[in-house]
Protein backbone atom coordinates (compact mmCIF):
# COMPACT_ATOMS: atom_id res chain seq x y z
CA UNK A 1 0.00 0.00 0.00
CA UNK A 2 1.06 3.68 -1.01
CA UNK A 3 0.85 5.08 3.11
CA UNK A 4 2.70 1.59 4.81
CA UNK A 5 1.59 2.80 8.75
CA UNK A 6 -2.06 2.95 7.86
CA UNK A 7 -4.29 0.13 9.00
CA UNK A 8 -6.16 -2.34 6.54
CA UNK A 9 -9.63 -2.39 7.77
CA UNK A 10 -11.04 -6.18 7.08
CA UNK A 11 -14.72 -6.46 7.48
CA UNK A 12 -14.53 -10.45 7.53
CA UNK A 13 -16.93 -12.32 10.04
CA UNK A 14 -15.41 -15.98 8.67
CA UNK A 15 -12.27 -16.87 10.62
CA UNK A 16 -10.45 -18.96 8.02
CA UNK A 17 -10.51 -16.41 5.37
CA UNK A 18 -9.09 -13.48 8.14
CA UNK A 19 -6.30 -16.03 8.43
CA UNK A 20 -6.21 -16.51 4.20
CA UNK A 21 -6.03 -12.47 4.31
CA UNK A 22 -3.38 -12.29 6.62
CA UNK A 23 -1.48 -14.86 5.51
CA UNK A 24 -1.75 -13.94 2.09
CA UNK A 25 -0.63 -10.16 2.79
CA UNK A 26 2.19 -11.53 4.59
CA UNK A 27 3.08 -13.47 1.98
CA UNK A 28 3.11 -10.31 -0.39
CA UNK A 29 5.24 -8.73 2.21
CA UNK A 30 2.28 -5.72 2.92
CA UNK A 31 3.61 -4.49 6.54
CA UNK A 32 0.42 -2.04 7.44
CA UNK A 33 -1.56 -3.36 10.06
CA UNK A 34 -4.51 -5.18 10.07
CA UNK A 35 -8.12 -4.24 11.88
CA UNK A 36 -10.35 -7.63 11.70
CA UNK A 37 -13.97 -6.64 12.71
CA UNK A 38 -16.47 -9.13 12.01
CA UNK A 39 -19.95 -7.08 10.78
CA UNK A 40 -20.48 -3.63 9.88
CA UNK A 41 -21.71 -2.22 13.03
CA UNK A 42 -18.05 -2.68 14.54
CA UNK A 43 -16.63 -1.82 11.82
CA UNK A 44 -18.49 1.32 11.96
CA UNK A 45 -18.01 2.12 15.37
CA UNK A 46 -14.32 1.71 14.83
CA UNK A 47 -14.48 4.00 11.92
CA UNK A 48 -15.86 6.55 14.29
CA UNK A 49 -13.76 6.52 17.20
CA UNK A 50 -11.19 9.59 16.54
CA UNK A 51 -8.70 7.93 18.95
CA UNK A 52 -8.43 5.10 16.16
CA UNK A 53 -6.59 6.27 12.87
CA UNK A 54 -8.86 5.88 9.40
CA UNK A 55 -7.53 2.75 7.32
CA UNK A 56 -5.96 3.29 3.89
CA UNK A 57 -8.63 0.61 2.30
CA UNK A 58 -11.43 -1.50 3.77
CA UNK A 59 -11.80 -4.93 2.63
CA UNK A 60 -15.39 -6.36 2.89
CA UNK A 61 -16.95 -9.61 3.23
CA UNK A 62 -20.72 -8.84 2.08
CA UNK A 63 -22.65 -11.63 3.88
CA UNK A 64 -22.16 -10.92 7.38
CA UNK A 65 -24.53 -11.24 10.54
CA UNK A 66 -25.78 -8.24 12.40
CA UNK A 67 -25.23 -5.69 9.57
CA UNK A 68 -23.93 -7.30 6.13
CA UNK A 69 -21.88 -5.28 3.64
CA UNK A 70 -24.28 -3.58 1.53
CA UNK A 71 -25.88 -1.91 4.89
CA UNK A 72 -22.64 -1.02 6.02
CA UNK A 73 -21.62 0.96 2.20
CA UNK A 74 -24.79 2.40 2.99
CA UNK A 75 -24.04 4.15 6.09
CA UNK A 76 -20.11 4.90 4.79
CA UNK A 77 -21.30 6.48 2.10
CA UNK A 78 -23.44 8.68 3.37
CA UNK A 79 -21.06 9.77 6.09
CA UNK A 80 -18.87 12.99 4.68
CA UNK A 81 -15.86 11.35 6.83
CA UNK A 82 -15.45 8.11 5.78
CA UNK A 83 -16.73 7.72 1.92
CA UNK A 84 -13.67 8.56 0.40
CA UNK A 85 -12.12 5.32 2.33
CA UNK A 86 -11.50 2.92 -0.68
CA UNK A 87 -13.66 -0.03 -0.34
CA UNK A 88 -13.23 -3.62 -2.32
CA UNK A 89 -15.23 -5.74 -1.83
CA UNK A 90 -14.39 -9.62 -1.36
CA UNK A 91 -16.93 -11.58 -1.50
CA UNK A 92 -17.70 -15.65 -2.28
CA UNK A 93 -21.40 -14.05 -3.80
CA UNK A 94 -20.63 -13.96 -7.95
CA UNK A 95 -24.34 -12.37 -7.99
CA UNK A 96 -25.28 -10.20 -10.50
CA UNK A 97 -27.28 -8.33 -8.31
CA UNK A 98 -24.71 -8.01 -5.54
CA UNK A 99 -22.20 -6.46 -8.00
CA UNK A 100 -25.38 -3.78 -9.18
CA UNK A 101 -25.68 -3.03 -5.54
CA UNK A 102 -22.09 -3.19 -4.65
CA UNK A 103 -21.24 -0.78 -7.72
CA UNK A 104 -24.17 1.36 -7.05
CA UNK A 105 -22.62 2.29 -3.47
CA UNK A 106 -19.37 3.52 -5.05
CA UNK A 107 -16.93 0.31 -4.55
CA UNK A 108 -13.42 0.76 -5.42
CA UNK A 109 -13.53 -2.88 -6.66
CA UNK A 110 -15.16 -6.43 -6.48
CA UNK A 111 -13.22 -9.61 -6.57
CA UNK A 112 -14.75 -13.04 -6.08
CA UNK A 113 -12.82 -15.18 -3.50
CA UNK A 114 -10.84 -17.87 -5.25
CA UNK A 115 -11.45 -21.72 -3.69
CA UNK A 116 -7.97 -21.95 -4.67
CA UNK A 117 -5.65 -20.05 -1.74
CA UNK A 118 -2.71 -19.28 -4.35
CA UNK A 119 -5.24 -17.43 -6.77
CA UNK A 120 -6.50 -15.58 -3.86
CA UNK A 121 -2.52 -14.76 -3.18
CA UNK A 122 -3.17 -13.03 -6.89
CA UNK A 123 -6.05 -11.35 -5.87
CA UNK A 124 -4.55 -9.80 -3.01
CA UNK A 125 -1.38 -8.80 -5.10
CA UNK A 126 -3.41 -7.27 -7.52
CA UNK A 127 -5.42 -5.06 -4.59
CA UNK A 128 -1.96 -4.12 -3.26
CA UNK A 129 -0.35 -3.59 -6.37
CA UNK A 130 -3.53 -0.69 -7.35
CA UNK A 131 -3.49 1.03 -4.11
CA UNK A 132 0.49 1.70 -4.26
CA UNK A 133 0.01 3.00 -7.40
CA UNK A 134 -3.21 5.30 -7.21
CA UNK A 135 -3.55 8.55 -5.90
CA UNK A 136 -5.09 8.40 -2.22
CA UNK A 137 -6.61 11.95 -1.60
CA UNK B 1 -77.42 -9.69 -10.77
CA UNK B 2 -73.61 -8.11 -11.23
CA UNK B 3 -74.11 -7.48 -7.81
CA UNK B 4 -74.98 -10.61 -7.16
CA UNK B 5 -71.57 -11.91 -8.65
CA UNK B 6 -69.46 -9.34 -7.01
CA UNK B 7 -66.89 -11.08 -5.26
CA UNK B 8 -66.95 -8.96 -2.28
CA UNK B 9 -70.70 -9.98 -1.62
CA UNK B 10 -69.30 -13.73 -1.48
CA UNK B 11 -66.25 -13.30 0.44
CA UNK B 12 -68.41 -12.26 3.22
CA UNK B 13 -69.45 -15.84 3.22
CA UNK B 14 -66.60 -18.09 4.66
CA UNK B 15 -68.58 -20.93 2.96
CA UNK B 16 -69.87 -20.89 -0.46
CA UNK B 17 -72.26 -23.57 0.32
CA UNK B 18 -74.17 -21.78 2.64
CA UNK B 19 -74.15 -18.35 0.09
CA UNK B 20 -75.76 -20.49 -2.27
CA UNK B 21 -78.17 -22.02 0.36
CA UNK B 22 -79.54 -18.39 1.32
CA UNK B 23 -79.14 -16.78 -2.40
CA UNK B 24 -81.33 -19.96 -3.45
CA UNK B 25 -83.92 -19.32 -0.67
CA UNK B 26 -84.33 -15.65 -1.66
CA UNK B 27 -84.82 -16.40 -5.34
CA UNK B 28 -87.65 -19.23 -4.18
CA UNK B 29 -88.88 -16.82 -1.74
CA UNK B 30 -89.44 -13.94 -3.95
CA UNK B 31 -90.49 -16.23 -6.78
CA UNK B 32 -92.97 -17.44 -4.32
CA UNK B 33 -94.37 -14.27 -3.39
CA UNK B 34 -94.74 -12.86 -7.65
CA UNK B 35 -96.04 -16.07 -8.63
CA UNK B 36 -99.07 -15.86 -5.56
CA UNK B 37 -99.38 -11.80 -7.03
CA UNK B 38 -99.77 -13.57 -10.34
CA UNK B 39 -102.54 -16.28 -9.17
CA UNK B 40 -104.18 -13.42 -6.81
CA UNK B 41 -104.53 -11.32 -10.39
CA UNK B 42 -106.01 -14.16 -12.06
CA UNK B 43 -108.74 -14.71 -9.89
CA UNK B 44 -109.39 -10.80 -9.21
CA UNK B 45 -109.85 -10.85 -12.99
CA UNK B 46 -112.14 -13.64 -12.43
CA UNK B 47 -114.23 -12.05 -9.73
CA UNK B 48 -114.54 -9.08 -11.44
CA UNK B 49 -115.97 -10.28 -14.83
CA UNK B 50 -118.53 -12.45 -12.70
CA UNK B 51 -119.24 -8.99 -10.47
CA UNK B 52 -119.82 -7.71 -13.84
CA UNK B 53 -121.98 -10.11 -15.23
CA UNK B 54 -123.54 -10.74 -11.75
CA UNK B 55 -123.73 -7.04 -11.60
CA UNK B 56 -126.67 -6.99 -14.40
CA UNK B 57 -128.95 -9.41 -12.87
CA UNK B 58 -132.63 -8.22 -13.01
CA UNK B 59 -134.59 -6.91 -10.15
CA UNK B 60 -136.97 -9.35 -8.89
CA UNK B 61 -135.78 -12.49 -10.88
CA UNK B 62 -135.55 -15.25 -8.80
CA UNK B 63 -132.69 -17.30 -9.89
CA UNK B 64 -130.55 -17.03 -13.07
CA UNK B 65 -128.33 -19.92 -14.33
CA UNK B 66 -125.72 -18.35 -16.76
CA UNK B 67 -123.74 -20.54 -18.39
CA UNK B 68 -121.21 -21.47 -20.99
CA UNK B 69 -117.60 -20.31 -22.34
CA UNK B 70 -117.60 -16.39 -21.10
CA UNK B 71 -114.23 -15.42 -22.08
CA UNK B 72 -114.88 -14.66 -25.27
CA UNK B 73 -115.45 -10.65 -25.76
CA UNK B 74 -118.76 -10.56 -27.51
CA UNK B 75 -120.22 -13.04 -24.75
CA UNK B 76 -119.64 -11.38 -22.15
CA UNK B 77 -120.82 -8.33 -23.08
CA UNK B 78 -124.01 -9.98 -24.09
CA UNK B 79 -124.31 -10.86 -20.68
CA UNK B 80 -123.37 -7.84 -19.29
CA UNK B 81 -125.85 -6.24 -21.50
CA UNK B 82 -128.90 -8.38 -20.24
CA UNK B 83 -128.07 -7.89 -16.71
CA UNK B 84 -127.95 -4.07 -17.40
CA UNK B 85 -130.07 -2.83 -14.58
CA UNK B 86 -128.89 -4.86 -11.44
CA UNK B 87 -127.90 -3.81 -8.31
CA UNK B 88 -126.52 -5.26 -4.70
CA UNK B 89 -124.33 -8.03 -5.38
CA UNK B 90 -123.11 -9.17 -1.67
CA UNK B 91 -121.09 -12.92 -2.00
CA UNK B 92 -118.79 -14.19 -4.75
CA UNK B 93 -117.66 -17.80 -4.91
CA UNK B 94 -115.04 -19.70 -6.84
CA UNK B 95 -116.00 -23.46 -6.78
CA UNK B 96 -113.40 -25.31 -8.58
CA UNK B 97 -115.58 -26.89 -11.31
CA UNK B 98 -114.74 -30.09 -10.92
CA UNK B 99 -116.37 -29.83 -7.69
CA UNK B 100 -119.92 -28.48 -8.90
CA UNK B 101 -119.73 -31.40 -10.83
CA UNK B 102 -119.59 -33.58 -8.42
CA UNK B 103 -121.78 -32.67 -6.05
CA UNK B 104 -124.46 -31.74 -8.32
CA UNK B 105 -124.04 -35.23 -10.02
CA UNK B 106 -126.51 -35.69 -13.10
CA UNK B 107 -128.74 -33.60 -12.05
CA UNK B 108 -130.05 -30.31 -10.25
CA UNK B 109 -132.00 -29.84 -7.32
CA UNK B 110 -136.31 -28.30 -7.42
CA UNK B 111 -136.49 -24.06 -7.42
CA UNK B 112 -137.33 -24.52 -3.54
CA UNK B 113 -134.42 -26.52 -2.67
CA UNK B 114 -132.00 -24.27 -4.87
CA UNK B 115 -133.85 -21.15 -2.70
CA UNK B 116 -133.22 -23.31 0.06
CA UNK B 117 -129.37 -23.84 -0.81
CA UNK B 118 -129.14 -19.92 -1.49
CA UNK B 119 -130.80 -19.08 1.67
CA UNK B 120 -128.41 -21.42 3.67
CA UNK B 121 -125.00 -20.43 1.29
CA UNK B 122 -126.01 -16.70 2.71
CA UNK B 123 -126.23 -17.72 6.33
CA UNK B 124 -123.33 -20.09 6.36
CA UNK B 125 -121.13 -17.54 3.82
CA UNK B 126 -120.39 -21.28 2.05
CA UNK B 127 -121.21 -23.11 -0.88
CA UNK B 128 -123.56 -25.25 -0.91
CA UNK B 129 -124.75 -28.26 -2.80
CA UNK B 130 -127.45 -30.19 -2.79
CA UNK B 131 -127.71 -33.81 -1.83
CA UNK B 132 -128.53 -35.94 -5.26
CA UNK B 133 -132.03 -37.29 -3.89
CA UNK B 134 -135.48 -37.04 -5.67
CA UNK B 135 -136.19 -38.00 -9.17
CA UNK B 136 -138.31 -34.81 -9.47
CA UNK B 137 -135.54 -33.04 -9.11
CA UNK B 138 -133.60 -34.00 -11.42
CA UNK B 139 -136.14 -33.95 -13.93
CA UNK B 140 -136.91 -30.33 -13.57
CA UNK B 141 -133.38 -29.02 -14.22
CA UNK B 142 -132.86 -31.84 -16.35
CA UNK B 143 -132.75 -29.65 -19.21
CA UNK B 144 -129.61 -27.19 -18.00
CA UNK B 145 -127.49 -30.54 -17.09
CA UNK B 146 -126.25 -31.04 -20.98
CA UNK B 147 -125.45 -27.58 -20.87
CA UNK B 148 -123.41 -27.68 -17.90
CA UNK B 149 -121.77 -30.82 -18.71
CA UNK B 150 -120.40 -29.35 -22.63
CA UNK B 151 -118.84 -26.77 -21.07
CA UNK B 152 -116.13 -29.06 -19.87
CA UNK B 153 -115.17 -27.80 -16.73
CA UNK B 154 -112.52 -29.53 -16.17
CA UNK B 155 -109.88 -26.59 -15.81
CA UNK B 156 -112.73 -24.30 -15.90
CA UNK B 157 -113.95 -22.41 -12.72
CA UNK B 158 -117.73 -22.28 -11.54
CA UNK B 159 -118.38 -18.94 -10.04
CA UNK B 160 -121.58 -18.81 -7.80
CA UNK B 161 -123.27 -15.44 -7.44
CA UNK B 162 -126.08 -14.40 -5.16
CA UNK B 163 -127.84 -11.34 -5.68
CA UNK B 164 -129.21 -10.36 -2.40
CA UNK B 165 -131.54 -7.96 -1.12
CA UNK B 166 -133.27 -6.78 2.08
CA UNK B 167 -132.09 -10.07 4.28
CA UNK B 168 -133.32 -12.40 0.92
CA UNK B 169 -132.28 -13.60 -2.02
CA UNK B 170 -133.15 -11.84 -5.02
CA UNK B 171 -131.27 -13.50 -7.82
CA UNK B 172 -128.37 -15.85 -7.83
CA UNK B 173 -126.57 -16.78 -10.89
CA UNK B 174 -123.88 -19.44 -11.61
CA UNK B 175 -121.11 -18.44 -13.78
CA UNK B 176 -118.91 -20.76 -15.33
CA UNK B 177 -115.84 -19.14 -16.29
CA UNK B 178 -113.39 -20.45 -18.92
CA UNK B 179 -110.40 -19.75 -17.34
CA UNK B 180 -108.11 -22.07 -19.35
CA UNK B 181 -106.38 -19.32 -20.79
CA UNK B 182 -105.41 -17.59 -18.10
CA UNK B 183 -104.69 -21.33 -16.29
CA UNK B 184 -101.89 -21.55 -19.08
CA UNK B 185 -100.62 -18.11 -19.07
CA UNK B 186 -100.19 -19.25 -15.19
CA UNK B 187 -98.78 -22.25 -15.99
CA UNK B 188 -96.31 -20.65 -18.37
CA UNK B 189 -95.48 -18.26 -16.38
CA UNK B 190 -94.43 -20.58 -13.81
CA UNK B 191 -92.18 -22.92 -15.97
CA UNK B 192 -90.59 -19.51 -16.96
CA UNK B 193 -90.09 -18.97 -13.42
CA UNK B 194 -88.60 -22.37 -12.90
CA UNK B 195 -86.57 -22.33 -16.10
CA UNK B 196 -84.96 -19.39 -14.56
CA UNK B 197 -84.89 -20.89 -11.19
CA UNK B 198 -82.41 -23.26 -12.86
CA UNK B 199 -80.79 -21.79 -14.44
CA UNK B 200 -79.64 -19.33 -11.36
CA UNK B 201 -79.20 -22.27 -9.64
CA UNK B 202 -76.43 -23.42 -12.17
CA UNK B 203 -75.14 -19.94 -12.15
CA UNK B 204 -74.79 -20.31 -8.84
CA UNK B 205 -73.30 -23.56 -8.79
CA UNK B 206 -70.84 -23.01 -11.56
CA UNK B 207 -69.86 -19.64 -9.57
CA UNK B 208 -69.16 -21.43 -6.73
CA UNK B 209 -67.17 -24.61 -8.26
CA UNK B 210 -65.44 -21.49 -10.27
CA UNK B 211 -64.71 -19.98 -7.19
CA UNK B 212 -63.63 -22.84 -5.80
CA UNK B 213 -61.21 -23.77 -8.52
CA UNK B 214 -59.90 -19.90 -8.56
CA UNK B 215 -58.88 -20.29 -5.01
CA UNK B 216 -57.16 -23.55 -5.54
CA UNK B 217 -55.17 -22.11 -8.37
CA UNK B 218 -54.67 -19.03 -6.64
CA UNK B 219 -53.12 -21.64 -3.84
CA UNK B 220 -51.50 -23.44 -5.77
CA UNK B 221 -49.33 -20.33 -7.59
CA UNK B 222 -48.77 -19.28 -4.12
CA UNK B 223 -47.18 -22.44 -3.31
CA UNK B 224 -45.15 -22.09 -6.87
CA UNK B 225 -44.13 -18.67 -6.55
CA UNK B 226 -42.82 -19.74 -3.12
CA UNK B 227 -40.84 -22.62 -3.92
CA UNK B 228 -39.39 -20.25 -6.66
CA UNK B 229 -38.28 -18.11 -3.96
CA UNK B 230 -36.84 -21.08 -1.94
CA UNK B 231 -34.99 -22.03 -5.36
CA UNK B 232 -33.63 -18.42 -5.56
CA UNK B 233 -32.53 -18.72 -2.02
CA UNK B 234 -31.24 -21.59 -2.23
CA UNK B 235 -29.21 -20.84 -5.59
CA UNK B 236 -27.91 -18.45 -3.08
CA UNK B 237 -27.73 -20.36 0.41
CA UNK B 238 -25.42 -22.57 -1.98
CA UNK B 239 -22.85 -19.62 -3.41
CA UNK B 240 -22.41 -18.45 0.12
CA UNK B 241 -22.30 -20.79 2.66
CA UNK B 242 -21.24 -24.21 0.76
CA UNK B 243 -18.94 -22.47 -0.77
CA UNK B 244 -17.24 -20.40 2.32
CA UNK B 245 -16.47 -23.75 4.77
CA UNK B 246 -14.90 -25.39 1.15
CA UNK B 247 -12.70 -22.16 0.47
CA UNK B 248 -11.42 -22.86 4.42
CA UNK B 249 -10.82 -26.50 3.61
CA UNK B 250 -8.88 -25.10 0.27
CA UNK B 251 -6.63 -22.80 2.27
CA UNK B 252 -5.75 -24.71 5.51
CA UNK B 253 -4.91 -27.91 3.03
CA UNK B 254 -2.60 -25.49 0.92
CA UNK B 255 -1.37 -24.07 4.15
CA UNK B 256 -0.36 -27.35 5.60
CA UNK B 257 1.11 -28.73 2.60
CA UNK B 258 3.45 -25.78 2.50
CA UNK B 259 4.02 -25.11 5.91
CA UNK B 260 4.78 -28.87 6.98
CA UNK B 261 6.26 -30.03 3.21
CA UNK B 262 9.38 -31.06 4.88
CA UNK B 263 6.63 -33.39 7.49
CA UNK B 264 4.98 -35.32 4.65
CA UNK B 265 6.10 -38.32 3.22
CA UNK B 266 5.57 -38.62 -0.89
CA UNK B 267 2.13 -40.30 -0.05
CA UNK B 268 1.12 -37.57 2.25
CA UNK B 269 2.13 -35.15 -0.82
CA UNK B 270 -0.27 -36.96 -2.76
CA UNK B 271 -3.45 -37.25 -0.52
CA UNK B 272 -3.26 -33.51 -0.08
CA UNK B 273 -3.18 -32.65 -3.48
CA UNK B 274 -5.88 -35.24 -3.92
CA UNK B 275 -7.73 -33.23 -0.74
CA UNK B 276 -7.16 -30.04 -2.70
CA UNK B 277 -8.24 -31.60 -6.07
CA UNK B 278 -11.36 -32.91 -5.09
CA UNK B 279 -12.11 -29.33 -3.40
CA UNK B 280 -11.90 -28.21 -6.44
CA UNK B 281 -14.52 -30.38 -8.31
CA UNK B 282 -17.02 -29.63 -5.32
CA UNK B 283 -15.98 -25.95 -6.16
CA UNK B 284 -16.94 -26.30 -9.84
CA UNK B 285 -20.12 -28.75 -9.41
CA UNK B 286 -21.56 -25.67 -6.97
CA UNK B 287 -20.79 -23.58 -9.99
CA UNK B 288 -22.40 -26.03 -12.07
CA UNK B 289 -25.33 -25.43 -9.88
CA UNK B 290 -25.49 -21.84 -9.85
CA UNK B 291 -24.54 -21.44 -13.20
CA UNK B 292 -27.98 -23.85 -14.42
CA UNK B 293 -30.35 -22.08 -11.43
CA UNK B 294 -29.14 -18.73 -13.03
CA UNK B 295 -31.05 -19.62 -16.45
CA UNK B 296 -34.62 -18.17 -16.20
CA UNK B 297 -33.39 -16.38 -12.86
CA UNK B 298 -31.63 -13.97 -13.92
CA UNK B 299 -33.14 -12.26 -17.09
CA UNK B 300 -30.76 -10.63 -19.52
CA UNK B 301 -32.24 -8.23 -21.93
CA UNK B 302 -33.42 -9.59 -25.38
CA UNK B 303 -31.57 -8.20 -28.49
CA UNK B 304 -30.79 -9.05 -32.08
CA UNK B 305 -27.85 -11.10 -32.26
CA UNK B 306 -25.23 -12.01 -35.03
CA UNK B 307 -24.70 -15.52 -34.29
CA UNK B 308 -21.60 -14.77 -37.08
CA UNK B 309 -20.03 -12.48 -34.87
CA UNK B 310 -21.00 -14.43 -31.68
CA UNK B 311 -19.57 -17.75 -33.06
CA UNK B 312 -16.18 -16.09 -34.13
CA UNK B 313 -15.85 -14.67 -30.32
CA UNK B 314 -16.82 -18.24 -28.49
CA UNK B 315 -14.64 -20.16 -31.34
CA UNK B 316 -11.73 -17.57 -29.92
CA UNK B 317 -12.63 -17.56 -26.25
CA UNK B 318 -12.12 -21.93 -26.78
CA UNK B 319 -8.97 -21.49 -28.59
CA UNK B 320 -9.52 -25.11 -29.91
CA UNK B 321 -5.68 -26.66 -30.01
CA UNK B 322 -4.28 -26.65 -34.03
CA UNK B 323 -5.40 -30.41 -34.31
CA UNK B 324 -8.70 -29.48 -34.51
CA UNK B 325 -10.51 -27.56 -37.14
CA UNK B 326 -13.82 -26.22 -36.30
CA UNK B 327 -16.31 -24.73 -39.65
CA UNK B 328 -18.92 -22.40 -39.68
CA UNK B 329 -21.89 -22.24 -42.32
CA UNK B 330 -21.23 -18.85 -44.46
CA UNK B 331 -24.55 -17.21 -43.13
CA UNK B 332 -25.86 -18.15 -39.86
CA UNK B 333 -28.69 -15.86 -38.91
CA UNK B 334 -29.41 -13.05 -36.49
CA UNK B 335 -31.72 -14.28 -33.80
CA UNK B 336 -33.42 -12.26 -30.76
CA UNK B 337 -32.20 -13.97 -27.56
CA UNK B 338 -30.39 -13.31 -24.44
CA UNK B 339 -26.49 -13.16 -25.95
CA UNK B 340 -25.37 -14.81 -22.81
CA UNK B 341 -27.65 -17.67 -23.29
CA UNK B 342 -26.89 -18.16 -26.74
CA UNK B 343 -23.09 -17.87 -26.21
CA UNK B 344 -23.64 -20.81 -23.48
CA UNK B 345 -25.22 -23.14 -25.70
CA UNK B 346 -22.62 -23.04 -28.28
CA UNK B 347 -20.20 -22.60 -25.81
CA UNK B 348 -20.89 -25.66 -23.90
CA UNK B 349 -21.71 -28.12 -27.20
CA UNK B 350 -18.53 -26.69 -28.83
CA UNK B 351 -15.96 -27.20 -25.79
CA UNK B 352 -17.74 -31.14 -25.62
CA UNK B 353 -16.90 -31.42 -29.07
CA UNK B 354 -13.23 -30.71 -28.08
CA UNK B 355 -12.64 -31.81 -24.94
CA UNK B 356 -14.08 -35.55 -26.09
CA UNK B 357 -11.85 -35.59 -29.47
CA UNK B 358 -10.29 -38.58 -29.94
CA UNK B 359 -9.26 -38.21 -33.52
CA UNK B 360 -5.86 -37.06 -34.93
CA UNK B 361 -7.18 -34.68 -36.72
CA UNK B 362 -10.88 -33.36 -35.61
CA UNK B 363 -13.02 -31.73 -37.66
CA UNK B 364 -16.52 -29.38 -35.68
CA UNK B 365 -18.86 -28.27 -38.07
CA UNK B 366 -21.52 -25.59 -37.26
CA UNK B 367 -24.82 -25.98 -39.30
CA UNK B 368 -27.84 -23.85 -39.51
CA UNK B 369 -31.27 -24.26 -41.65
CA UNK B 370 -34.53 -23.12 -42.00
CA UNK B 371 -37.47 -25.80 -40.72
CA UNK B 372 -40.69 -24.82 -40.94
CA UNK B 373 -41.14 -21.82 -38.23
CA UNK B 374 -37.63 -23.22 -36.88
CA UNK B 375 -33.72 -22.16 -36.83
CA UNK B 376 -32.23 -26.55 -36.88
CA UNK B 377 -28.93 -25.91 -35.83
CA UNK B 378 -26.56 -28.47 -35.72
CA UNK B 379 -22.86 -29.13 -34.18
CA UNK B 380 -21.12 -32.19 -35.85
CA UNK B 381 -17.93 -33.70 -34.74
CA UNK B 382 -15.86 -36.56 -35.66
CA UNK B 383 -15.16 -37.53 -31.99
CA UNK B 384 -15.88 -40.77 -30.39
CA UNK B 385 -19.42 -41.33 -30.45
CA UNK B 386 -22.08 -41.69 -28.05
CA UNK B 387 -23.86 -44.49 -27.86
CA UNK B 388 -28.06 -44.64 -28.47
CA UNK B 389 -28.49 -45.90 -24.80
CA UNK B 390 -26.69 -42.42 -23.21
CA UNK B 391 -29.09 -40.44 -25.48
CA UNK B 392 -31.57 -39.24 -22.93
CA UNK B 393 -29.21 -39.42 -20.06
CA UNK B 394 -26.14 -36.72 -21.01
CA UNK B 395 -28.84 -34.07 -20.95
CA UNK B 396 -29.79 -34.98 -17.09
CA UNK B 397 -27.57 -32.49 -14.59
CA UNK B 398 -24.85 -34.27 -13.32
CA UNK B 399 -24.48 -37.05 -15.73
CA UNK B 400 -21.10 -37.86 -17.26
CA UNK B 401 -19.86 -40.49 -19.38
CA UNK B 402 -16.14 -40.45 -18.49
CA UNK B 403 -14.74 -40.92 -15.38
CA UNK B 404 -13.91 -37.45 -13.65
CA UNK B 405 -10.69 -38.07 -13.29
CA UNK B 406 -10.09 -38.63 -16.88
CA UNK B 407 -12.21 -35.51 -18.55
CA UNK B 408 -12.85 -32.82 -15.55
CA UNK B 409 -16.45 -32.32 -16.00
CA UNK B 410 -18.97 -30.92 -13.75
CA UNK B 411 -21.96 -32.64 -16.31
CA UNK B 412 -23.56 -29.68 -15.82
CA UNK B 413 -22.79 -28.13 -19.77
CA UNK B 414 -25.69 -30.12 -21.39
CA UNK B 415 -27.79 -30.05 -19.21
CA UNK B 416 -27.75 -26.10 -18.82
CA UNK B 417 -27.67 -25.99 -22.93
CA UNK B 418 -31.03 -28.12 -23.14
CA UNK B 419 -32.13 -25.72 -20.24
CA UNK B 420 -31.79 -22.64 -22.20
CA UNK B 421 -32.74 -24.06 -25.56
CA UNK B 422 -36.49 -25.50 -23.99
CA UNK B 423 -36.30 -22.05 -22.43
CA UNK B 424 -36.62 -20.45 -25.30
CA UNK B 425 -39.42 -22.89 -26.91
CA UNK B 426 -36.83 -25.03 -28.49
CA UNK B 427 -35.85 -28.60 -28.43
CA UNK B 428 -32.32 -30.71 -28.37
CA UNK B 429 -31.51 -34.29 -29.34
CA UNK B 430 -28.45 -36.33 -30.51
CA UNK B 431 -27.20 -38.22 -33.52
CA UNK B 432 -24.58 -40.17 -33.43
CA UNK B 433 -22.23 -43.19 -34.54
CA UNK B 434 -19.63 -44.83 -32.28
CA UNK B 435 -16.38 -44.09 -32.98
CA UNK B 436 -17.59 -42.09 -36.16
CA UNK B 437 -18.91 -38.70 -34.56
CA UNK B 438 -21.87 -36.88 -33.10
CA UNK B 439 -24.09 -34.63 -33.72
CA UNK B 440 -26.19 -32.13 -31.64
CA UNK B 441 -29.02 -30.89 -33.10
CA UNK B 442 -31.25 -28.00 -31.67
CA UNK B 443 -34.10 -25.72 -32.69
CA UNK B 444 -35.07 -21.95 -31.67
CA UNK B 445 -37.97 -20.85 -32.94
CA UNK B 446 -37.62 -17.85 -36.00
CA UNK B 447 -39.39 -15.03 -34.14
CA UNK B 448 -40.34 -12.23 -36.46
CA UNK B 449 -37.39 -10.38 -36.51
CA UNK B 450 -34.88 -13.02 -36.74
CA UNK B 451 -33.62 -12.90 -40.10
CA UNK B 452 -30.70 -14.05 -42.56
CA UNK B 453 -28.42 -11.36 -43.66
CA UNK B 454 -27.21 -12.99 -47.13
CA UNK B 455 -28.99 -16.41 -47.39
CA UNK B 456 -32.36 -16.22 -49.85
CA UNK B 457 -31.48 -12.68 -51.70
Amino acid sequence: MKISNKPILLVEDDKVDVMTVMRSLKEIRVTNPVVNKENGEDALSYLRDPAREKPCIILLDLNMPIMNGIEFLQVVKQDSQLRRIPVVVLTTSEEQQDKVNSFDLGVAGYMAKPVDYRQFVEVMRSIDAYWTISEMP
Amino acid sequence: MTALIDEGRWTKFKEPGLALGVLLLAAFISQRLIVNYFETQVENGMKQRAAQIADGLINGMNMLMVTGKITAPENRELLVRKMADSKGVLELRIIRAKQVQDQFGPGLPSEQAADEFDRQAIETKAPVFPANESDEAQRQFRAVIPFIASTNFRGTNCLSCHHVKDGSVNGAASIVLDVTDDEARLALFKRWVWGGDFVLGMALLTMVIWRRAERKRGQLLHELESANEELKNFAYVVSHDLKAPLRAISSLADWISTDYADKFDDEGKEHMRLLVSRVHRMDSLIEGILLYSRVGRVKEGVIAVDLNRLLKDVIAMLAPPPNITITVDDALPTVMTEPTRIQQVFQNLLSNAIKYMDKPHGEIHIACAAEGHHWRFSVTDNGPGIRQQHFDKIFQLFQTLAPRDRVESSGVGLALVKKIVEMYGGHIWVESAVGHGSTFFFTLPRTAVTHIPDKGK
